[in-house]
């Protein structure tokens, strides 16, 4: 009896301690048993609530299926993932039947999952990969990941009328954000503590587009009509964003060593502005175009593009440059002084598409915004 | 028997009648209001998984936003906060149906019957930053940045320092 008493017991300890990462299903009403081991038995939002509270570990993925999901309480866990196994929710498209989904699965636009949060949060602790996620409500951090989070092809919008709240919060560092949209009509589209990397992105009609920390690459970002595009308070990169229609495109606030390379600075009242004016904060080839005014406390800096130049239909959401535009061809890039041989070629802003005929620019590449 | 299984049927109809609302289930309705819809889209139906929650801005805390007349619905796993639900309509024990408004710490609390504010929304967050979930702690005077945000600020500071 003992030694069946410990074999349990033995038996009950390896499964916790060595059970292996699991893929589950979620679907908005659920199937079969609600396991979640496949879409017949998918997990139904209040199963993945449970088994994200209680069971989730590193690499765990969570498939979502597109559909609405209402939040009445938290989402969240204090469980983690590791910096090489992270926990991921990845939103397909409805009636992906594929176990596990494909990259074609995967969801875009509209076809995303919503998390509709209202006053409560998607909010998990450290490494977590979100990736095809919507997210709507007014909670102050709506989509919130601390150390080590990633958001590939999100959406998130808070439209809260109290000030300063998050649409997508990144509380610790080494973050990711790659090819999403935020928007928080009376806060920040992202609030972001530590050092990390957002490109690619399109940051709207908020306070404050993006307000980055230290030691941030900003790259091929749109900021539009934000009170502040973009608000940065250490030493970042930020090549290849555009800025238009802002209040102030770019405030580098304290910063102290700021590159501020190929960016598009149009029609903004304050184009891009620091507190105190430093050598050690560096532009070059960047565009500033129909702004009130350019700089402050900055010089328009080496290969300065000072026409003004009018981007396709922005009030649409088409940033792209014109035909024949001087930002074409016009960015910082590797050259014959570099010691390279060959022509390369680099726009200032955000669209790479080389429009000018017989020009030979870096063409249209991954990641464009034509899917949000 | 035979007329005890059509007196059974009889009774079962309204039963099997109402049915899953495919309008209005599974939607984001935040801040919206259906007082200019029909009734009888929503009556004697369920709802399932829906949110409908108004945000406080102003006024009464439970929000009118059902249109007159609306009853015999059925609401499950649906977020009803600061939403007025009318007599003759059910919320099921799986939806929520509280009173929820932001305070002069600008974070979002829990209130009970009288409006008064009972816990905050983000309680696990306050234990984490150690900060008093007691609304006696409230501050008197609004602050202009959420108490959780300017704790997070001082954190991060500290870390790139």
């Amino acid at each position: 009896m003992r030694l069946l008493i410990s074999t349990i017991i033995s038996l009950f300890i390896c499964l916790n301690v060595y059970s292996a990462a699991e893929t589950m299903y979620v679907t908005v009403s659920g199937a079969g048993d609600n396991s979640g081991d496949s879409w017949a038995n998918a997990m139904a939002l209040s199963d993945f609530d449970t088994d994200l509270t209680t069971n989730s570990e590193a690499g765990d993925i969570y498939y979502i299926e597109e559909g609405t999901y209402t939040l009445t309480e938290d989402l969240s866990t204090g469980n983690d993932g590791t910096t090489t196994n992270l926990i991921s929710f990845i939103g397909v498209k409805s009636g992906t039947s594929n176990q596990p989904p494909v990259a074609s699965d995967w969801a875009y636009g509209d076809n995303r999952p919503l998390f509709a949060c209202s006053s409560y949060a998607f909010s998990v602790d450290n490494y977590f990969l979100f990736r095809n996620i919507r997210s709507t409500g007014v909670d102050p951090s709506l989509l919130a990941i601390d150390i080590g989070g990633i958001f590939i092809n999100c959406k998130a919008h808070n439209s809260s009328e109290t000030a300063d709240r998050d649409a997508f919060s990144l509380d610790g560092t080494d973050y990711i954000m790659l090819y999403c949209e935020g928007i928080s009509n009376n806060g920040y589209a992202i609030g972001a503590a530590g050092d990390g990397k957002v490109a690619s992105s399109y940051f709207h009609d908020s306070k404050v587009g993006a307000d980055v920390s230290v030691e941030v690459a900003v790259i091929g970002n749109i900021f539009d009509t934000c009170t502040t595009g973009l608000e940065v308070s250490g030493d970042n990169l930020i090549m290849n964003n555009t800025f238009y229609n802002n209040t102030t495109g770019l405030d580098g606030g304290t910063s102290e060593a700021l590159a501020i390379v190929n960016n598009f600075f149009d029609n903004n009242a304050t184009g891009a502005t620091v507190d105190t004016a430093l050598d050690s904060n560096i532009l070059e080839n960047n565009v500033w175009s129909n702004n009130t005014t350019d700089v402050t406390n900055l010089t328009k800096g080496g290969n300065a593009v000072t026409s003004d130049i009018s981007l396709t239909d922005p009030a649409n959401g088409d940033f792209t440059l014109p035909d024949s535009s001087n930002a074409e061809d016009a960015g910082m890039c590797v050259g014959v002084n570099t010691g390279a041989t060959g022509s390369y070629t680099w726009n200032i802003g955000a669209d790479q598409t080389d429009t000018q005929s017989g020009g030979a620019g870096g063409g249209t590449y991954g990641g464009s915004f034509t899917n949000f | 028997m035979k007329y005890l299984l059509i007196l059974f049927l009889l009774f079962s109809l309204p039963l099997q009648a109402q049915e899953v609302n495919e309008k209005y289930s599974y939607k984001d309705f935040l801040n919206q209001s259906f007082k200019k819809e029909k009734a009888e889209d929503f009556n004697n139906s369920i709802i399932i998984g829906s949110t409908f929650y108004q945000e406080w801005v102003e006024g009464d805390i439970k929000k009118d936003i059902f249109p007159e007349g609306m009853t015999g619905v059925i609401f499950k796993k649906c977020n009803l906060d600061n939403v007025e639900v009318p007599v003759g309509n059910t919320v099921d024990k799986s939806s929520v149906n509280k009173k929820i408004k932001v305070q002069n710490d600008l974070e979002d609390w829990i209130l009970d019957k009288d409006d008064n504010p009972v816990e905050p929304i983000r309680k696990e967050k306050f234990v984490e930053y150690n900060l008093s979930i007691d609304p006696a702690d409230i501050p008197l005077t609004k602050k202009e940045i959420s108490i959780i945000k300017e704790k997070k600020n001082e954190i991060a500071n500290i870390n790139n320092n």
